[in-house]
């Protein structure tokens, strides 16, 4: 049986610093397309992968390895991303996001089928970078990352319903972008 | 990013650990953080507390929390008599808490709404129980005992009364227009009750009643505008009638 992360992670907290040389292989893939989905610009994105890499090895000791390891490190991922585009000016300071502010109707988490899927996958090549961050990162979470509700609502720090209505609004504001773009209803 | 610039990234970073340029955070790093994040909640919390509680204090010592009871006329002489400058620490403050609160996933993973609401009941039920002890009373009491310099004068500053059209004061004795009264600096007041004065029904003034009279002073003596009792909460106003009728059995 393969050890978890979570096992590994314990294993580097316990001073076996090689060990988080298996993290990084199995978490740079997918932390490296996060960055490249999201951050859109391709200047600096490989220190900035670089850099969360090595913010998770120095607070590796504030991780619990009870709970589940993705999470915790797509959340260094999120700030280093969100501190990356603050500091190139793309991104308004916001105190609060009047998105969590109400209680919202729970979406459910409904698993797209595969025609959906293709369509969607279409749409978020053509236009993804032109929607807003608060839209674009939940659904690059979602639909490349694979991560279900809870997770993205702990890496954004956010409700779990305010992840469904990021993820409704965004495929709406996708699809009403790919129309403006193509001409043509999907 | 190409499969040799992944395998560069590890690289790197492996280097960097290896070389020992980067550490660990031990984890004593993380519980002092931990606890001083929460000291800071904390603190936060009490001076919100002591905020809300010392307006709550100010307005009835200066006695403008029982004006409303004169109505519309009431609540305006409230709301332009607010202690504004407080008011606005306080909301600072405790938009502070919330933003510091929202750090934790007991309130990241609710709406903002409830982290609001749950800290105002918070905030309402202590400044209730401060009210109950009689917290600030206690406390300007013994910074007068001790001449406290700069908490003494801001106690002072805040719970004297600073309109002149609200007086609180201790009814001391009666007489056929009104009655005499004690002000707070410990002056002698005429106070003058016509049919046109707002009072409370079923209030009868005896010797010692701590009341609010609303109305101009001139020379030691007030035209009472309108009268209610300080400690006994809202009473509802008497009709004209009713204040005719109590004035012609005084």
């Amino acid at each position: 049986m393969p050890e978890t992360d979570e096992a590994v992670a314990l294993r580097v907290q316990q001073g076996d610093k090689e060990a988080f040389g298996v993290l990084v292989s199995s978490f740079e893939p997918k932390i490296s397309r996060y960055a490249r989905k999201f951050l859109r610009v391709a200047e600096d994105r490989e220190d900035i992968v670089q850099e969360v890499f090595l913010k998770a090895f120095i607070n590796i000791k504030s991780f619990d390895t009870t709970r589940k390891f993705s999470p915790w490190l797509y959340r260094i991922a999120h700030n280093e991303f969100v501190n990356a585009l603050k500091k190139g000016g793309r991104q308004p300071f916001q105190l609060f996001d009047f998105d969590t502010f109400f209680p919202e109707l729970s979406t459910p988490e409904i698993a797209s089928d595969a025609s959906e899927r293709a369509e969607l996958a279409r749409e978020m090549e053509a236009c993804l970078s032109e929607l807003s961050d608060k839209y674009r990162e939940p659904l690059v979470l979602y639909h490349f990352e694979e991560l279900p509700y809870d997770a993205i609502a702990e890496i954004l720090r956010v409700p779990v319903s305010t992840v469904g209505v990021r993820l409704k609004r965004g495929k709406e504001r996708l699809r009403t972008l790919y129309e403006a773009k193509f001409g043509k209803r999907v | 990013m190409t499969h040799e610039q992944l395998n560069n990234i590890k690289k790197h970073i492996v280097e960097k650990i290896e070389q020992g340029e980067v550490l660990m955070r031990p984890r004593w790093h993380f519980v002092l953080k931990t606890m001083l994040a929460v000291a800071g909640v904390l603190l936060v919390f009490l001076g919100v507390l002591y905020f809300l509680s010392f307006i709550v204090f100010v307005l009835r010592e200066t006695g403008l929390w029982f004006v409303p009871a004169f109505g519309l006329s009431g609540f305006s002489l409230l709301l332009f008599s607010l202690p504004w400058l407080l008011l606005l620490v306080s909301g600072i403050c405790f938009i502070v808490l919330e933003v510091f609160v929202r750090k934790y996933s007991f309130a990241y993973r609710k709406p903002v709404l409830y982290s609001v609401l749950a800290l105002l009941l918070l905030v309402v039920l202590g400044s209730i129980f401060l009210s109950r002890i009689e917290f600030h009373e206690r406390l300007w009491g013994s910074m007068r005992e001790r001449h406290v310099p700069f908490l003494d004068s801001f106690y002072r500053g805040y719970a004297m009364p600073h309109t002149k059209r609200v007086h609180p004061v201790v009814v001391a004795s009666t007489t056929e227009q009104g009655f005499f009264a004690v002000d707070r600096d410990g002056d002698s007041v005429e106070i003058s009750i016509s049919p046109e004065t707002r009072l409370p029904s079923g209030f009868n003034f005896n010797e010692g009643d701590e009341v609010v009279i609303v109305g101009n002073e001139a020379s030691g003596s007030i035209e009472a505008l309108g009268i209610a009792p300080m400690r006994s909460g809202h009473m509802p106003m008497r009709t004209r009638t009713q204040r005719v009728l109590f004035m012609r059995t005084r």
